[in-house]
């Protein structure tokens, strides 16, 4: 039974997908910024911002918008062998195979040896998983000018640390994500629904739920993908079960966005 | 698929935490209103005592007022009229306590003596005032305008002191026998003796000026009240013989005044 419940809950299922990204002012600004500083001659740009913020939606997104155009690769998940990271790398990018080990120098010199015509641009999601010894080496890299590294990392104390100590002395541009305010989230939600055609649903999310949405999400979009998802799935059970609860197609009960916030542990009972 | 019946139980329950904080708030701010409550009773008997004591105080501004308006008419009397004016206040402090004697009906049957004490008092006051004003004035004719205009001015005060009747509430003379008995304030008893006397229960203002007197035997007041009583309880001798005593103790002169109208005849 395809409901319309049934279909608004999974387009919150947490996905990392560029053709789910949704496009809002800030963000779009941002997005523009970035996309102009990898234009640039820049050899580190360091994108940062708390989890949940959309670091990896927006990597995504740009890859995908990029990719046809420029020599760009990204590494959603981090390659934590050293050896491992120059092969996939050298693999990726110059197209050279290593069946052997391949340490730091002799990729070095295969950077050295290729004929650039465009600065390729690697995108490393969840960079604050790298040890330090390879971020030094990313560092090195991204010196020669052969490489151009976008990183992104999860902002915490430690790993502002480990921005600072590799990254600090370099030219690079830091963008900052941050959580949707109030607005931005309504308009989130409701152009996520929209985009997927439930637009019944998108009109049941008035200022006041969204309000008490993100007095729980604090506006993190991965904690509302999260209370939404869970949201509809608490509709579809009462739906299939009418006689235990009347649905008003309307307008959402604090009920339900309270019972979702307490399923998902945003908050406590 | 969701277990919905358990998430109905963990929200009702997380619901009950969130109301707790205000129903505790709640609760203790009507616990502490009883208790602000509970001390509450005491202060309106204070307040009616104020309340009475400030009734003269009205009947001295009407009374100002009235004789400016004397003061316009007239050119040549005008510092004479003051003079007669100003004791007035001292009369009418007397009459003014009257009306709350109402209450002593709930006490006693003694209805009779208060209408027949309390109407001859207010009518007769004024009466006197007038003859005073008379006897120190010179001029017939300015004299004749001083009885005119200032016998009207007497009758607004009597209405004004009807209106005290109706504030006071009947027990009000049970209540301050209630609370010098629970606090033997001599000030109370000095009240109810007075009291008693205006309504001419003169057997009660005797007990209660002879309790005043075995409390604080320095009040002036009581001792008058006391030998009042006793002339009107046909124990002239005993009165005077009071005074007389009081009066070597204290040395004080409205006890002599006192003394002197009794032995002269003058109060009886």
């Amino acid at each position: 039974m395809n409901s319309i419940f049934m279909n608004s809950k999974n387009i919150f299922l947490d996905t990392v997908n560029s053709k789910d990204y949704v496009q809002l002012d800030r963000l779009s600004s941002i997005y523009q910024s970035l996309n102009n500083s990898i234009k640039k001659p820049f050899k580190m740009i360091l994108l940062y911002g708390k989890p949940g913020t959309g670091k990896s939606m927006f990597l995504t997104k740009l890859y995908h918008d990029l990719c046809e155009s420029s020599n760009i690769h990204l590494y959603q998940t981090p390659i934590l062998d050293e050896n491992e990271f120059y092969k996939t790398l050298a693999q990726d990018i110059f197209d050279t195979k290593y069946n052997d080990t391949l340490n730091f120098t002799q990729f070095m010199k295969i950077v050295k040896n290729q004929e650039i015509q465009e600065i390729p641009v690697v995108i490393l999601d969840e960079a604050q998983l790298y040890s330090e010894p390879l971020m030094e080496k990313i560092r090195l890299l991204s010196d020669t000018r052969s490489i151009k590294f976008v990183i992104s990392l999860h902002k915490t104390e430690q790993e502002d640390l480990i921005a600072k100590e590799h990254f600090q002395t370099r030219i690079w541009e830091t963008i900052e994500l941050e959580n949707a305010s109030k607005a931005e989230l309504k308009i989130y939600i409701q152009k996520k629904l929209m985009k997927a055609n439930c637009f019944d649903t998108a009109n049941m999310f008035s200022t006041n739920t969204v309000k008490r949405i993100y007095k729980f999400t604090h506006g993190n979009y991965r904690d509302t993908n999260k209370l939404l998802y869970t949201l509809f799935d608490i509709y579809t059970t009462y739906e299939q079960h009418s006689h235990i609860y009347p649905l008003n197609t309307t307008k959402i009960p604090n009920k339900f966005v309270e019972m979702a916030a307490i399923h998902t542990g945003l908050i406590h009972a | 698929m969701l277990n919905i019946h358990e998430l109905e139980k963990q929200w009702k329950s997380y619901k009950i935490k969130s109301y707790l904080p205000y129903a505790i708030v709640i609760v203790s701010l009507s616990v502490i209103a009883g208790i602000i409550y509970s001390f509450y009773p005491t202060q309106p008997k204070v307040k009616s005592q104020h309340s009475k004591k400030s009734i003269p105080v009205q009947h001295v501004h009407i009374s100002a007022k009235k004789t400016k308006v004397v003061d316009t008419n007239k050119t040549i009397i005008q510092p004479k009229a003051e003079n007669i004016v100003s004791p007035e206040p001292i009369v009418n402090k007397q009459a003014k306590l009257l009306p709350s004697m109402n209450f002593m009906t709930n006490i006693q049957h003694e209805t009779q003596l208060y209408a027949q004490t309390v109407h001859p008092v207010q009518k007769t006051a004024p009466k006197k005032r007038i003859r005073k004003e008379v006897k120190k004035k010179t001029s017939t004719n300015i004299i004749e305008n001083v009885r005119i205009k200032e016998v009207p001015t007497i009758h607004k005060e009597q209405k004004a002191d009807i209106t005290i009747e109706r504030k006071e509430t009947k027990n009000d003379i049970m209540e301050i026998i209630h609370r010098f008995k629970n606090n033997n304030n001599p000030a109370l008893s000095l009240f109810i003796a007075k009291k008693y006397y205006e309504l001419g229960n003169y057997h009660q203002s005797y007990n209660y000026a002879l309790i005043t007197n075995q409390i604080n035997p320095n009040i002036e007041a009581s001792w008058i009240v006391f030998a009042k009583s006793l002339v009107k309880l046909h124990k002239k001798d005993k009165a005077i013989f009071t005074l007389k005593e009081y009066i070597n103790s204290s040395h004080s002169s409205s006890a002599e005044i006192l003394l002197n109208k009794i032995t002269s005849g003058k109060f009886k």
